[in-house]
């Protein structure tokens, strides 16, 4: 029974870490390529989620509304995204990356409680597309999350391939790089440097999506899982692709296996010190790679 | 320090002194509330302005001092100095255990892990009721002074906290003008050289998030002695990102600009509240926007600019050190 448990918390924790790394790939991906943070990054996928529980009430039919919300809401957080760097991010890129922290803080304050005064403070919760339960060792699981992690795995990969074979993805790079010598050679390096941002975006406005049916969607649901993301970030060092993954599993999991023990809040607290002790440990080395492998 | 800063101090001391012979019930708890806020803000100012160092949690050292003078008279029947003194000596616990990790990391890195403290400290408020009582605080009888006058009588307690502000703000004047506060500055501009230069950088960092901590702490820990209230929104990530608009609104790295910053968009807020209380997030977060974007050095660096600028006409401009933003 015990050890069933268990396995079920790992099961579940391998599950929600994709979803996590979506997001911290978000972040990362900002960080890496622009030296900027976005802490703004966890109400994009607030509002991701609110975006994914309003189309499936408008639409009144769970499937039709989780896709129509899988296409619609990376484009609509990625605009927001792309109106947000232009407020926030454009006017200070020549100054130190540290006013970015204030400038998208600011941004997280205003687009949170944006969010507040349109979908209210009462926690929603969307229907799950797909309702479908399956048995694994004589319990039943539902589907959807192993679909949810299947998308978000995708998405990863596709990010992966875009970044590394295709030419838009050799600009970003090279941009990243040297952003003059790029602009040299003829690539448009602003366009660049805010698409990525709207790419960031959009992976926090998916990974919204696809947590909606599992959680409930609440407008400050951002801020409990940027804390996880930051965390993940940190660990595995800005930039980098799949150590961002490898850590959201690793970082799950054992607070997974700690909620069996003691108290969520517990296990958090606990996870952090964890955190804390690991940067300690190799700091050199985290701050040695920053850039995205 | 200059002089034109202890006549701002003697002066502020004096007007402190006699707003009660000309002002109301109201305007007294709005002063100190204005005093005690400005030392939160000020704790942004030497850490962010002066030593360029970027804390997103400070509010959990705020709520974490008004919790440990709080704590130690309802649980532990203290007095009034032991409780002012647990919230310095707590937070200054807490600050060098976390300084201790973050010093070791720079720029995004460090304001990152404030940031998660911050958040970890607020969690800790609002689960850990047996000890917070969450959202719905704890209100205590406040204590008395010196053991003949209760703080709970209004003028004793407007007087009190209200000097005892200023005589705080006045000594970390003090030390920002000291030679101390030039390394800190130092670190701001360049702490490569200053490493080379043979200082202690990561200590010196360690030292002036600890002032820092400690000062937020005890402005929280006098918050909840004036008050005779605590809560885990003491601890709340919007009191930090306020704290942060105060002293950048102000202009982190002058002496008066967190003081500033605090006293107008706290009086503002007062006198609004009534209409902007739906939006007033909205309002932090693009006031914080707006002054990092357009108001370079916060009001103090524009006043600073605007002296520089007459100045330059009679004479070629001095070294303006000890103002404007870091670089």
């Amino acid at each position: 029974m015990g050890l069933e448990a268990l396995a079920f918390q790992i099961l579940n924790a391998v599950v929600w870490a994709w979803v996590l790394a979506l997001l911290a790939l978000g972040l990362t991906l900002i960080f890496g390529y622009l030296d900027i943070i976005n802490v703004a990054h966890g109400t994009l996928y607030a509002i991701g989620a609110a975006i994914s529980w309003w189309l499936v009430q408008a639409t009144q039919s769970p499937q039709g509304g989780f896709l129509l919300a899988l296409l619609v809401a990376p484009l609509a957080v990625a605009l927001i995204g792309l109106a947000a760097y232009h407020l926030t991010i454009r006017p200070i890129m020549a100054r130190p990356p540290i006013y970015s922290l204030v400038t998208t803080f600011g941004l997280m304050f205003i687009l949170q409680h944006a969010l507040f005064l349109i979908i209210g403070g009462a926690p929603r919760s969307a229907e799950m597309p797909i309702s479908t339960l399956i048995p694994i060792l004589g319990r039943t699981y539902p589907l959807y999350r192993f679909v949810m992690a299947g998308v978000a795995a995708a998405i990863i990969l596709a990010l992966w391939v875009f970044l590394h074979r295709s030419t838009y993805g050799t600009w970003i790079q090279a941009v990243q790089q040297n952003r003059s010598v790029a602009t040299a050679m003829g690539i448009p390096a602003r366009q660049v440097v805010a698409v990525v941002f709207c790419l960031g975006s959009a992976l926090a406005g998916i990974a919204g999506v696809l947590a909606a049916p599992v959680l409930q969607v609440r407008y400050d649901m951002g801020i409990d899982i940027i804390m996880d993301a930051f965390i993940v970030v940190i660990a595995a060092g800005f930039g980098n692709l799949f150590g961002t993954v490898i850590v959201a599993m690793v970082y799950q999991i054992i607070q997974a296996v700690l909620a069996m023990m003691i108290t969520p809040l517990q296990a958090k607290v606990l996870a952090l010190l964890a955190v804390l002790v690991w940067v300690l440990m190799r700091r050199k080395g985290l701050l040695e790679r920053e850039r995205l492998a | 320090m200059t002089r034109a800063h202890k006549l701002t101090l003697l002066g502020g001391l004096v007007l402190v002194l006699l707003l009660p012979h000309v002002a109301g019930a109201f305007a007294r708890a709005l002063t100190v509330e204005l005093l005690i806020y400005s030392m939160f803000a000020l704790s942004i100012g030497i850490l962010y302005g002066h030593t360029g160092m970027m804390s997103f949690g400070h509010a959990g050292f705020f709520g974490v001092g008004a919790y440990a003078a709080a704590l130690m008279i309802t649980k532990l029947d203290a007095g009034l100095a032991t409780a002012l003194l647990a919230a310095v000596g707590s937070t200054a616990i807490l600050a060098i255990l976390v300084a201790a990790v973050a010093v070791q990391l720079k720029g995004h890195y460090f304001a990152l892990i404030t940031l998660i403290v911050g958040l970890v400290l607020y969690y800790l408020g609002t689960g850990w009721r047996s000890l917070t009582n969450a959202e719905d605080g704890i209100s205590f009888a406040r204590p008395e002074l010196f053991g003949t006058y209760a703080l709970g009588d209004p003028m004793v307690s407007y007087y009190f906290f209200s000097i005892l502000a200023i005589l705080v703000i006045f000594f970390v004047w003090f030390l920002l003008t000291s030679p101390l506060g030039r390394l800190f500055r130092g670190l701001r501009e360049n702490d490569d050289r200053a490493r080379y230069l043979g200082y202690p950088v990561a200590r010196l960092k360690m030292l002036s998030f600890t002032i820092s901590g400690m000062l937020a702490g005890l402005s929280g820990g006098m918050y909840a002695l004036f008050s005779g209230y605590v809560s885990s929104e003491f601890l709340s990530w919007i009191l930090s990102g306020e704290a942060v608009m105060w002293a950048m609104v102000g202009g982190a790295g002058s002496l008066i600009g967190p003081i500033l910053g605090a006293s107008l968009l706290i009086w503002g807020r007062e006198v609004l509240s009534s209409y902007l209380i739906d939006i007033y997030p909205i309002l932090v977060g693009s006031i914080m926007i707006v002054s990092v974007i357009f108001l370079r050095g916060g009001l103090a660096g524009a006043f600073q600019q605007i002296r520089d600028a007459c100045a330059a006409r009679r004479a070629p401009a001095p070294d303006a050190a000890a103002n404007g933003e870091p670089t």
